[in-house]
């Protein structure tokens, strides 16, 4: 018996699903019905999963994987790997904070400048030509030409 | 008939037709590469053009450009395993694979020769069915969409993971996407579900942000991970090569081709449902075109004909999608919905008379369709030995553009920073969800039914009780839907059954 | 065409003395602005088009010729747009807003999240009056709606959800007439009208102008009609006339009232007043703009332009109402 990823995505979503049923049960019929319809089979199946993750010998789910991407296993040891994936994810929601912070149109080159120099490790040359280059397309299409609204980021409204 | 048959083709080659068709399809082509940024939002985008066109030349504008993003939307789904389109997230599932394994050339010109197919198929379905269109529209009522959308869960949930656990999965995902769906006012009673005392929540989750982040964060993770181009350590100049088979690719398919444009066109006809379940349902069908075992644990993993058949079935359902939208004035879909708006603005009011009085007009729509897209596919082709080359461009350069993609495509759809707190939150779903292997396409179509199945279900009780239940057209899609569940077991037997035979 | 040119002329140029009158500039206001008009509904429905309409034909009226843009901001029954417009958008006559005309009962019920107060936007008034009718089928045995109250069967009648005020009507009707009848929620009115085509539903609440092009093609037909008219219903027996309990009058004129201002339009609280006072003219002469009349004929659309004095004071009919009448009020409105 061990406890492993899948095991834990499982119990999440039989926690969440429990949940919609509680919160289900103080509304009108109305409203409830498709929510404990849904909700109540979710619960057992996400409980069964969990067992199943549980009791499993080995790993994963293995020939059950559905039609859908597989994340490669390639090269880079798990250790890489999971550095890795935190090094991007932490990118992005950098990238996320800094467009919440100064908007769109100020974010892109900077993020750009900053990635590239940061995690590509390019020479300023290319990193200042491509953010010039991503800049340049977003502005082009998304405000010139499609009038696309962008708001001001939350420092600029404040100077205001 | 015949002549607003002709009179039709002969609207559409009229030179400033012509030339706002060619407009509105290079519009499209690019719109249908950009992620997230879809067929609707330019639509609504591109309204202030027409105010001063007349309707031959404000419909192939717009025409063009709506009947095109499916096309090209393929192009992105296959490149970067980013859904181009809402349309196109089934592509990725065989096409980025193939991409990876340098074969994006061969995949690209598969997708865009089935969309080219699927397009000639839907606008020759809309055609014919202009005769019939009414009765066919009216024959579907609320209990009989149910059941459609029932049968299109039950579809992709037991065709999109193996055995016994892989349905416990695939229904597992496609029940979480429902319940995703939950969030937001209800529309009987008014009470809010879910929302968090957010006014953003109230309409529910946008649909964008959630496939686009659903798709695109695992594959931008997988990429910074693997630390390479997408088309890993591929050879360069291999790439383009596999275009002309991937042409070829169509008709030795060809059968199967038509199978999923007709997949298409049947359920772009049903208001609501369009290109979401139409390319998920011919997936489902296209892997059940396996012959052996090895062939069936092929998909996924790249099997030309699962590009095929989304491929012709997100544009079979754009003609078919017309039908109610001329019709009726019931729009399929929402891009519909806004091409509507453009109706009113030329003076057209749809409805019956759109089949007789405007029947000229009407068939000008069909061949919009069929010209841009042959146009586009014609344009694609010859530049896709290059637009392949993009997969062997370094990770890290390509990381912080198709990032940039993702946010804004996310964010041109309701113009919020929810969006893209949309986006981050789906991402990490996404992530963890490929991470150990649960399928995501149930979960995006549960996700995406989720409203109407509850509005379909309420409605159908409310209004017959439990009597619903026995209508002949209920019973019979209930029975293809249990026959849908069963069907990857018997095909499994078989299978196994026609190997064992093989090896005495 | 050369006569309009000189009237256009005329208006243009008064127009501009007596703004650049007002802030001793030469230049309009408006000259190489652009007008966003926030949209609370999504593109292609009656609201969307009535912008767009607008946005096309409004800048020969607004000295400088300011272009227009449309920006869709749909959500929570329009609220989303109302709090922009009310929190957000800067008061500079560049951004205006129309939303859902039933925001007046968010507001009244004090819903969670309406973070705005109706008497205080900048009211430049309404283009359209929007009549709320019943309609049923027209095969059904039924022809009137007295006919319909006698008949023993349950009727099956639609609307669009919580922020209808259509649909508030039928459960007015359940309640103080005594119809019996199931009121169910469709995603959108075109969903409505396609349950009717197929006999799935008897009829439906809808406005008056979205119900037309099916009332000329005879699928349905027009039996009752709230306190606000249009051309063509005039002699429809009024649902107020149906009941005698003061109440009940009180809650179905004030269901009604919003009806009188059918497509608001408001700038954000603050907007200088003359600023306000060239979009209230715009609007109020683009109604009898001939080639609006033509646009707005072929979509079967009516433009009325309702002053922002007649707004306000339908708001405040609304809200000054007393405390048990609202009460009674929110057992009917769920926004």
């Amino acid at each position: 018996m061990k406890f492993n990823g899948g095991a834990a995505l499982s119990a999440v979503f039989a926690g969440i699903s429990l949940a919609v049923v509680i919160t289900a049960a103080s509304w009108p019929f109305k409203t409830a019905l498709f929510p404990v319809a849904i909700g109540v089979p979710v619960f057992f199946m996400a409980v069964t999963e969990f067992f199943i993750n549980l009791f499993q010998k080995g790993e994963g789910v293995g020939d059950a994987a559905g039609f859908d991407f597989k994340l490669s296993d390639g090269d880079a040891d798990s250790r890489t790997a999971l550095r890795r994936t935190l090094s991007i994810f932490g990118w992005i929601f950098g990238f996320f904070i800094l467009i919440l912070l100064i908007g769109f149109p100020m974010a892109i080159p900077i993020f750009f400048v900053v990635f590239y120099r940061g995690y590509g490790k390019e020479n300023w040359k290319i990193s200042i030509g491509l953010s010039a280059v991503a800049w340049a397309s977003f502005y082009g299409l998304f405000i010139w030409l499609l009038n696309v609204p962008f708001r001001e980021g939350w420092i600029l409204s404040l100077l205001d | 008939m015949f002549d607003a048959f002709v009179g039709g083709l002969v609207v559409v080659f009229q030179w400033k037709s012509f030339l706002y068709l060619l407009i509105g399809a290079g519009i499209g082509f690019w719109v249908g590469i950009l992620p997230g940024l879809g067929g609707a939002t330019t639509l609504a985008l591109m309204m202030p053009f027409i105010y001063k066109m007349t309707p031959q030349e404000a419909l192939p504008f717009l025409l063009g450009m709506h009947s095109v993003v499916q096309t090209t939307g393929d192009i992105t789904s296959i490149l970067f395993g980013i859904p181009g389109e809402a349309t196109t997230v089934a592509t990725i599932v065989d096409g980025y694979p193939m991409a990876k394994k340098g074969e994006a050339g061969r995949a690209i010109g598969a997708a865009l020769m089935s969309s080219l197919i699927g397009a000639v198929f839907g606008a020759a379905f809309l055609a014919l069915s202009i005769p019939i269109v009414r009765p066919l529209v009216l024959a579907f009522g609320s209990p009989e969409m149910l059941m459609v959308i029932l049968l299109g869960l039950t579809c992709i949930s037991s065709l999109s993971g193996r055995g016994r656990r892989g349905l416990l999965l695939g229904l597992l995902s496609g029940g979480i996407g429902l319940l995703c769906s939950l969030v937001g006012q209800d529309r009987q009673a008014g009470i809010l579900r879910f929302t968090f005392d957010e006014l953003y929540l109230w309409n529910g989750l946008p649909v964008i942000p959630v496939l686009v982040g659903l798709f695109a964060i695992p594959e931008i993770v997988d990429l910074a991970v693997r630390g390479t181009a997408i088309a890993g350590d591929v050879p360069s100049g291999k790439l383009g090569k596999g275009v002309m088979q991937g042409v070829r690719d169509t008709f030795t398919h060809f059968w199967l081709t038509v199978r999923c444009s007709l997949i298409g066109s049947l359920i772009g006809i049903l208001p609501g449902l369009g290109g979401g379940v139409a390319q998920w349902m011919s997936y489902a069908h296209a892997t059940q075109s396996a012959k052996t075992i090895k062939e069936q644990e092929g998909f996924g993993q790249g099997d030309i004909r699962g590009v095929l058949g989304p491929g012709a079935a997100n544009n079979s359902k754009e003609g078919a999608g017309l039908i109610p939208t001329v019709a009726f004035g019931i729009p399929a879909s929402s891009g519909m919905a806004i091409l509507l708006g453009a109706f009113f603005l030329l003076g057209l009011v749809p409805g019956p008379e759109m089949l007789t009085k405007h029947l000229t007009l009407t068939f000008s729509m069909v061949w919009t369709i069929v010209v841009a897209n042959i146009l586009i596919v014609l344009v694609s082709l010859v530049f896709i030995n290059h637009i392949a080359a993009l997969t062997t461009i370094r990770g890290k350069l390509l990381i912080p553009f198709l990032l940039l993609l993702t946010f804004i495509g996310a964010y041109t759809s309701s113009n919020h920073i929810g969006d893209l707190i949309a986006v981050l939150v789906f991402g990490c779903v996404g992530y963890f969800m490929v991470r150990f292997s649960w399928p995501r396409p149930p979960f995006i179509l549960g996700f995406i039914l989720g409203e109407l199945a509850e509005t379909y279900l309420y409605v159908s009780t409310s209004r017959y009780g439990w009597d619903w239940l026995y209508r002949p057209k209920v019973i019979i899609i209930f029975l293809l839907a249990v026959a849908v569940a069963a069907y990857p077991f018997i095909q499994r037997k078989k299978l196994q059954k026609g190997e064992s035979s093989h090896e005495i | 065409m050369k006569k309009n040119f000189v009237v256009l002329l005329v208006i243009v140029c008064l127009a501009t003395v007596l703004f650049s009158f007002d802030r001793a500039q030469a230049a309009p206001y408006y000259e190489g602005k652009k007008i966003k008009i926030v949209v609370g509904f999504a593109p292609g429905g009656g609201y969307d088009r009535m912008a767009r309409l607008l946005g096309k034909h409004l800048p020969k009226y607004i000295p400088g010729k300011p272009s227009f843009i449309i920006e869709n901001m749909p959500g929570a029954s329009s609220m989303i747009t109302a709090n922009y417009v009310y929190n957000i958008a800067k008061p500079d006559g560049l951004t205006i807003g129309t939303f859902n005309r039933g925001l007046p009962f968010a507001q009244l019920t004090d819903k969670k999240g309406a973070k705005f107060d109706m008497r205080k936007f900048a009211w430049i008034g309404s283009s359209a009056v929007e009549a709320t009718v019943l309609v049923i089928r027209t095969d059904l045995p039924y022809k009137t709606f007295d006919e319909m109250l006698k008949d023993k069967s349950v009727k099956m009648l639609g609307s669009t959800g919580p922020g209808d005020s259509n649909g508030h009507l039928l459960s007015m009707l359940q309640a103080f007439v005594g119809l019996d009848l199931k009121n169910i929620s469709y995603p959108s009115s075109a969903d409505v009208m396609l349950a009717v085509e197929r006999k799935e539903l008897d009829g439906r609440g809808s406005s008056y102008s979205s119900a037309l092009p099916f009332i000329e093609r005879g699928v349905v037909r027009a039996v009752l009609r709230g306190r606000i008219v249009e051309e063509g219903i005039e002699n429809l027996p009024v649902d107020e006339d149906l009941v005698t309990d003061p109440k009940a009058k009180t809650l179905l004129g004030m269901r009604s009232a919003p009806d009188g201002f059918g497509r608001p339009y408001v700038a954000p609280p603050g907007t200088p007043e003359n600023v306000m006072n060239i979009l209230r003219e715009a609007f109020a002469k683009v109604e009898k703009d001939p080639e609006l009349q033509k646009d707005a004929e072929k979509n079967k659309m009516k433009i009325t332009y309702v002053s922002a004095d007649e707004c306000l004071k339908v708001i405040n009919f609304i809200l000054n109402q007393p405390e048990d009448i609202v009460n009674e009020f929110k057992k009917f409105v769920q926004f």
